[in-house]
């Protein structure tokens, strides 16, 4: 398992939301943490796949998405605060998210 | 759409309605009503249409392609601004895919079409081996590593994408065709389809057309005329054309498609690569 730092857990923060607001076409601070994803901010599965790659590339994290897929039935994505959780955890364990 | 935008598809749609023996311009302004197959015939014709108009407005910003790639009916766009047919011919193919539908409508067998994001080429197989068979269920698209289309009969089409959703697929997009496309399953029902295609005469052309089906640059009427041929029975795949034109130096990809949704079902490997849609102009004043 790898550490998670607060500034880690912020900057994954930002760049979920940066991409929310961009590819969402909405101001960033128009954004809060209890919006929903898809009926909030009319996001969808395939941005999700998108920021998995993103953040596999910059974070170096070997995951696959059928691992964040069996956790997500465990952990479904109602709010952006989920999001950002999932992220984070899928930093911190890697393809073992799907055993938590 | 912007007003310019507006006034080239009206344009496009005038001349189509013609064609296709509809008001197509009342259909988009929804004064006009359609039903069942002669619903899905115009709002085929007229994603087509907005396919052009984009294209019209990367030409106006001096934004020209040095290859142009089209996924299933968008080969037919791919055609018409290539070149290689007329807006009469794509209407005249469509209408070719319209009947070979009804030929299936009026079968016993129900088909069907989905999508699988977040599994794996070789984990859908597994599936469709273990719950299905490849004479009940085949791959129609491999857009990317794991986005994934299947075409079949539709409760074996749907018995798979339950079993991918047990097996950790992100989502799962039932698809609204009544048809098992780019699939070997249709071919008793496309002979309309087949009839059309050869109508009417092809021309070389001037853009190249990039294969998904083989990856092949094409150039002749003869290839774009194969290409028509494999584009109904054939799964189509995507992602080893993109990766193809990368592999090309390639760099910079424009979506046709006015909802971006080819941006969003490819994925692009080389760093320096980018997907640029329709709203890049108009967030840049189309500069």
């Amino acid at each position: 398992m790898r550490e998670i730092t607060a500034e880690i857990r912020a900057e994954i923060q930002d760049m979920i939301l940066d991409y929310y607001a961009e590819e969402c076409e909405i101001d960033r601070e128009e954004i809060s943490m209890d919006s929903d994803p898809q009926d909030d901010l009319g996001g969808d599965s395939l941005m999700f796949v998108e920021l998995i790659e993103m953040a596999s590339e910059k974070y170096d994290m070997d995951v696959k998405l059928q691992s964040v897929g069996k956790y997500l039935l465990k952990a479904p994505l109602n709010t952006m605060n989920d999001v950002v959780d999932v992220f984070c955890k899928i930093y911190q364990y890697g393809n073992e998210i799907i055993n938590l | 759409m912007q007003p310019e935008e507006s006034e080239i598809l009206y344009e496009y749609a005038h001349i189509a309605s013609e064609y296709a023996g509809m008001d197509l311009v009342g259909f988009i302004k929804g004064t006009v009503s359609l039903d069942g197959l002669d619903r899905t015939f115009a709002e085929w014709i007229i994603t087509g249409l907005c396919d052009c108009t984009v294209f019209d407005i990367l030409k106006k910003n001096n934004i020209y392609p040095d290859y142009i790639a089209g996924y299933s009916l968008g080969l037919n766009n791919a055609c018409y601004c290539s070149g290689a047919i007329t807006l009469e011919d794509s209407v005249t193919i469509l209408k070719g895919v319209i009947s070979s539908i009804r030929r299936v409508l009026d079968s016993d067998i129900r088909y069907g079409m989905g999508v699988i994001i977040g599994l794996e080429l070789q984990t859908v197989l597994g599936l469709i081996d273990r719950y299905s068979s490849f004479e009940r269920v085949t791959v129609s698209s491999v857009n990317t590593d794991t986005f994934i289309t299947l075409s079949g009969v539709l409760d074996d089409v749907n018995i798979i994408l339950g079993k991918a959703f047990e097996e950790g697929a992100i989502k799962l997009i039932p698809l609204d065709v009544p048809c098992a496309f780019h699939s070997s399953l249709m071919s008793d029902f496309s002979s309309d389809y087949f009839k059309n295609i050869t109508k009417f005469k092809y021309r070389d052309i001037t853009v190249p057309i990039v294969s998904v089906y083989d990856q092949k640059i094409l150039t002749s009427a003869e290839d774009i005329l194969k290409e028509q041929q494999r584009n109904f029975l054939e799964c189509m795949k995507w992602k080893n054309t993109i990766r193809y034109l990368e592999t090309q130096g390639v760099d910079e990809f424009w979506d046709m498609s006015v909802l971006s949704a080819m941006k969003k079902s490819s994925h692009l490997s080389e760093p320096q690569s980018k997907f640029k849609t329709i709203k890049s102009i108009r967030k840049s004043g189309g500069k």
